[in-house]
C-alpha cells in the first residue's frame, strides 16, 4: 500500500515538475516578449542578442557570454524588474516556489530516512536514489525561480535546470529499465491474498505437521514401550533359553546316566531324531543318517519280526509298546535293549512315532544271574529245610526216645533200690542202706535232668505266638502255685505288661521266681522284687530281685549256660538248666537278659523282650 | 468193682514188676493180667478163635510198646463197641504233648506219666486204683453185658 502510494506521489511529483518548467519557460518567454520594450541600455537579454545575430561587440557581453559564469548576473535584471509585477503576484510566485522547493528538499529527506531505514527491503535503489536526486534538483530549480526575483542568476538557473533534466531523463531510462521488472511487482492484496492462501496452507501444513508429530511422538512412546517389551521377552526369553538349556543339559545328563535315550519319528517325511544315547547304544556316530527301516535291521532276527509288527500294531492302532529285545550293534555286539515306543495321534492317524531307548544289558545279566543265584538259594533252601526237617524227626524221635528209654532204666533202679531198702531192710547196715538211698537220689536226680533238658528243647522247638500279657497277674499265679515259705515277702509292681508267648513266658517266669525263691531260701526275712525301671541303652527292663546268696559277679558269664551252676547241688539244688531256659526264652523274643549280683548280696536279674 | 480185673499192657519187665509192687503196696488186690505187646492186648480184649474175649475193668496201657503202639491198641479199644466203655489210662514214661493229646483224642480216660522216684510212682498208682477201681461207677450197659 505504502509502496503504491509512493510511487503515486512520484509520478505526480514528476508531473508537477514537468509542468513546473514549463510553467516558468512560458514565463521566462513572456518575460522576453515583455523585455522587447522597456528594454534599457542596463539590462541586455541574451537570448534576444543571440537571436539576432548580432554583430555587437560588447566586451561586458563576451565577458559574461561563458556558460560557466554561472553566478554571473550581469546580463539580466532581478525578475521584480522584468515586466511588471504586482506583489500579489509576485510573492504568490515567489512564496509558491519557495513551498514547492520546501516540499521538495523535505520529500528527499523523509525518502531518505525511509531509504535509510527499510535499505535492504526497498527495490530498484538506484530508481529511488535517482527520484532522490531528481526532486531535490527540481527542488533547487524552484528556489532559484524564486531567487531570481533578487538575483538574477539565470546562468546558475539554467545549469541548474540542466542539471535537473539530466537527472530526469537518468530516471526516465532507469524507470523504463525497471519497468518490465516492476510490472512483475505483486500487489499488496495480491500478495496478502498469496500470504493469506499460504499462511492457511500452511496452518494446514503445521496442523498436519503437528499431527505427525504427536504421531510421531506417540510412535515413539509406543517404539519406547514396544522396546521395552521386547527387551524385557528377550530377558525373559533368554532366561527361559537359559531354563532350557540347563534342562537340556539335564535332560542328557540323565539319559546317559539311566543309558535311556529319546527318540522321534515323523512319519510324514520318515524323518528321525535320536539322542545321542541311542546312537552310543547302537556304536553309530553321533548324527549319523537314521531311519525307521534302517532301525529294525539292527535287532537280533529273531526279536526283528516282534518290534516290526509292535510299530506296526502302533501305527494301525494307536497302541504302545515296551519289548525288551536283542539288538545287534554296528559293531557286531549283542546287547539287550529295551524299547518303549507310544504313538502320537492327530485326527485318528498316527503321525509321530516317540519312545525311550535303553540299554539294560546288564540289568537282564544281573536279573538272570540272580535268578540263577535264587534258583541255586531255593534249591539250597530245599535241601536244607529237608535235611533240617530230617534232622528234626531225628531231633524228636531223639527226644522221644530220652523220655521213654532214659527214664525207664532210672525208674527201674530208684525203684529197685526202694524196693531192696524195704524189703531187706534187716539184712542191710547204715552204710548199706546210705548206698542205696544214693542210687536212688541219683536216679531221680537224673530223672529230672532229663525232664529239664526236655522242656528246654521242646521250648526252642516252640513256635512264639505274641499277646499282651499282664505280668503283675502272672507273677502273683506262679507265686501262689508255688506255695512258698510264709517268710518270703513278695513285692510285685502294678499292671506290668508285657507282650510275649504266654506259655513261654510263664515257663520263664517260673524259672526266675523259683531261682530267687531257691537261692533267697537260707535268709530269714526273704524278700523278692518284681518290677519295670528305665536302663539306659536298654529302655523299659523288668527285674526280679532277691536278697538271697548273690553269686560271685566273676562267673556271671556262666549263669545263663546250660549245666552251668555256680553253686554245689549240696548248697542248692538245681539242674543247671533254668537259667539257660530262661536266656532261650529270652532270646525267642529278641530281647537280652543280664544279671547283676555279688555272694551274699543277692542278685537281680534284668530283662526285656523286643516287644 | 475190686473184684474187677486189670489187664497191664507193658513190654518193660522192670516196670510190670514195679508196678505189681505199686499195686501190692496200694493194698489192690485186683488180678493182674500183664500183656507184653499191643497185638496181644487186643488178641485178648477182642477175643481169638481159641479164645473168648477178656473184659477187664480198667485197662493200664504203655504208649511205647513193640508190634502195635499204645496209641493203636488205645484207637482200636475205642472203635470197638465192645471195649469201648472200658477205661483205659495211659501209664507211661513219656509225657510228650503230642502223645498227650493223641491218647484223649482217641479215648483215654486218663494219662499218668510214670514218675522216675518210685515212691511218688506208688502214690500214683495208688491214687489211680483208687479212682478207676472204686470212685469211678462204670457204663451201665457195660455192667449188664458182663
Amino acid at each position: 500500500m505504502f509502496t503504491r502510494l509512493f510511487y503515486i506521489t512520484l509520478l505526480v511529483l514528476i508531473a508537477i515538475n514537468c509542468w513546473g518548467q514549463l510553467d516558468s519557460k512560458a514565463i521566462i518567454c513572456s518575460t522576453n516578449q515583455q523585455v522587447e520594450a522597456p528594454l534599457t541600455a542596463d539590462v541586455f537579454n541574451y537570448d534576444e542578442a543571440s537571436q539576432l545575430g548580432s554583430k555587437i561587440v560588447n566586451p561586458a557581453i563576451d565577458e559574461n557570454n561563458s556558460l560557466f559564469n554561472i553566478l554571473d548576473t550581469s546580463l539580466w535584471p532581478a525578475r521584480w524588474n522584468c515586466g511588471i509585477w504586482t506583489p500579489a503576484h509576485g510573492w504568490l510566485y515567489i512564496s509558491s516556489d519557495l513551498a514547492i522547493w520546501l516540499a521538495y528538499f523535505t520529500m528527499p529527506f523523509i525518502l531518505a530516512y525511509f531509504y535509510y531505514r527499510r535499505q535492504s527491503e526497498i527495490p530498484f535503489k538506484t530508481v529511488f536514489i535517482l527520484f532522490i536526486g531528481f526532486i531535490v534538483a527540481c527542488g533547487l530549480t524552484h528556489l532559484i525561480d524564486a531567487i531570481i526575483f533578487w538575483w538574477p542568476a539565470y546562468k546558475l538557473s539554467a545549469m541548474l535546470r540542466f542539471g535537473t533534466a539530466l537527472i530526469s531523463w537518468t530516471t526516465v531510462i532507469a524507470l523504463v529499465k525497471v519497468l518490465p521488472e516492476a510490472m512483475e511487482f505483486k500487489s499488496p492484496r495480491y500478495l496478502q491474498d498469496q500470504v493469506d492462501i499460504r499462511t492457511s496452507e500452511l496452518k494446514i501444513a503445521n496442523a498436519k505437521l503437528q499431527e505427525r508429530i504427536e504421531a510421531e511422538v506417540k510412535l515413539k512412546k509406543m517404539n519406547t514401550e514396544l522396546l521395552e517389551k521386547i527387551s524385557k521377552q528377550n530377558e525373559e526369553l533368554i532366561a527361559k533359553n537359559k531354563n532350557l538349556a540347563q534342562l537340556h543339559e539335564l535332560f542328557e545328563s540323565v539319559q546317559s546316566a539311566a543309558e535311556m535315550g529319546v527318540w522321534e519319528v515323523n512319519l510324514d517325511d520318515n524323518s528321525v531324531y535320536l539322542s545321542d544315547v541311542i546312537y552310543k547304544i547302537h556304536e553309530l556316530e553321533i548324527g549319523a543318517p537314521f531311519s525307521l527301516e534302517e532301525g529294525f535291521k539292527f535287532y537280533h532276527p529273531d526279536y526283528r519280526n516282534i518290534i516290526e509288527q509292535a510299530v506296526n500294531k502302533a501305527i494301525n492302532d494307536g497302541t504302545g509298546w515296551d519289548l525288551e529285545l536283542i539288538l545287534i550293534t554296528s559293531s557286531g555286539n549283542e546287547i539287550w535293549v529295551r524299547a518303549i515306543g507310544m504313538p502320537v495321534v492327530a485326527e485318528g492317524k498316527t503321525i509321530l512315532l516317540r519312545g525311550l531307548f535303553q540299554d539294560i544289558t546288564d540289568k537282564i545279566l544281573i536279573d538272570k544271574k540272580k535268578q540263577e543265584i535264587n534258583k541255586l538259594l531255593e534249591k539250597k533252601v530245599k535241601q536244607r529245610t529237608i535235611e533240617l526237617e530230617s534232622i528234626n524227626k531225628e531231633l524228636n524221635a531223639f527226644s522221644y526216645s530220652v523220655s521213654h528209654d532214659l527214664r525207664s532204666p532210672l525208674r527201674s533202679i530208684s525203684g529197685f533200690s526202694q524196693a531192696l531198702k524195704e524189703d531187706y531192710f534187716d539184712q542191710l547196715d547204715a552204710s548199706g542202706k546210705n548206698y542205696l538211698e544214693r542210687i536212688s537220689n541219683a536216679a531221680i536226680r537224673m530223672g529230672k535232668l532229663i525232664d529239664d533238658l526236655l522242656n528246654l528243647s521242646r521250648i526252642s522247638r516252640s513256635d512264639v505266638v505274641k499277646e499282651q500279657i499282664n505280668l503283675t497277674k502272672l507273677c502273683k499265679k506262679i507265686i501262689n502255685e508255688t506255695l512258698p515259705d510264709p517268710k518270703y515277702k513278695f513285692k510285685i509292681g502294678a499292671n506290668l505288661t508285657v507282650t510275649g508267648d504266654i506259655k513261654l513266658i510263664k515257663i520263664m517266669m517260673e524259672n526266675l521266681i523259683g531261682n530267687a525263691i531257691k537261692y533267697s531260701s537260707k535268709v530269714d526275712q526273704p524278700l523278692i522284687e518284681i518290677g519295670e525301671q528305665v536302663v539306659e541303652n536298654k529302655g523299659e527292663t523288668f527285674f526280679i530281685k532277691d536278697n538271697g546268696a548273690g553269686f560271685d559277679h566273676e562267673y556271671s558269664g556262666k549263669l545263663f549256660g546250660a549245666f552251668q551252676r555256680l553253686h554245689s547241688a549240696e548248697e542248692f539244688e538245681g539242674t543247671g538248666i533254668g537259667l539257660a531256659t530262661v536266656k532261650r526264652i529270652v532270646n525267642m523274643h529278641g530281647g537280652s537278659i543280664w544279671a547283676e549280683g555279688s555272694i551274699n548280696n543277692g542278685a537281680t536279674f534284668y530283662f526285656n523282650l523286643n516287644d | 468193682m475190686l473184684s474187677g480185673k486189670i489187664l497191664l499192657v507193658e513190654d518193660n519187665e522192670d516196670d510190670v514188676l514195679l508196678t505189681l509192687r505199686a499195686f501190692k503196696q496200694n493194698k489192690i488186690a485186683n488180678e493182674v493180667v500183664v500183656v507184653t505187646d499191643g497185638l496181644q492186648a487186643l488178641d485178648m480184649l477182642f477175643g481169638t478163635e481159641n479164645k473168648k474175649p477178656f473184659k477187664p475193668a480198667l485197662i493200664l496201657l504203655d504208649l511205647k510198646l513193640p508190634k502195635l503202639g499204645g496209641l493203636e491198641v488205645l484207637k482200636k479199644i475205642n472203635e470197638n463197641k465192645a471195649t469201648k466203655g472200658t477205661p483205659v489210662v495211659i501209664l507211661t514214661t513219656s509225657n510228650e504233648e503230642d502223645d498227650v493229646v493223641k491218647s484223649y483224642e482217641f479215648g483215654a480216660n486218663s494219662y499218668i506219666r510214670k514218675p522216675v522216684d518210685f515212691d511218688r510212682f506208688v502214690e500214683a498208682v495208688g491214687q489211680m486204683g483208687l479212682y478207676w477201681l472204686v470212685l469211678n461207677e462204670p457204663m451201665r450197659s457195660y455192667k449188664t453185658r458182663t
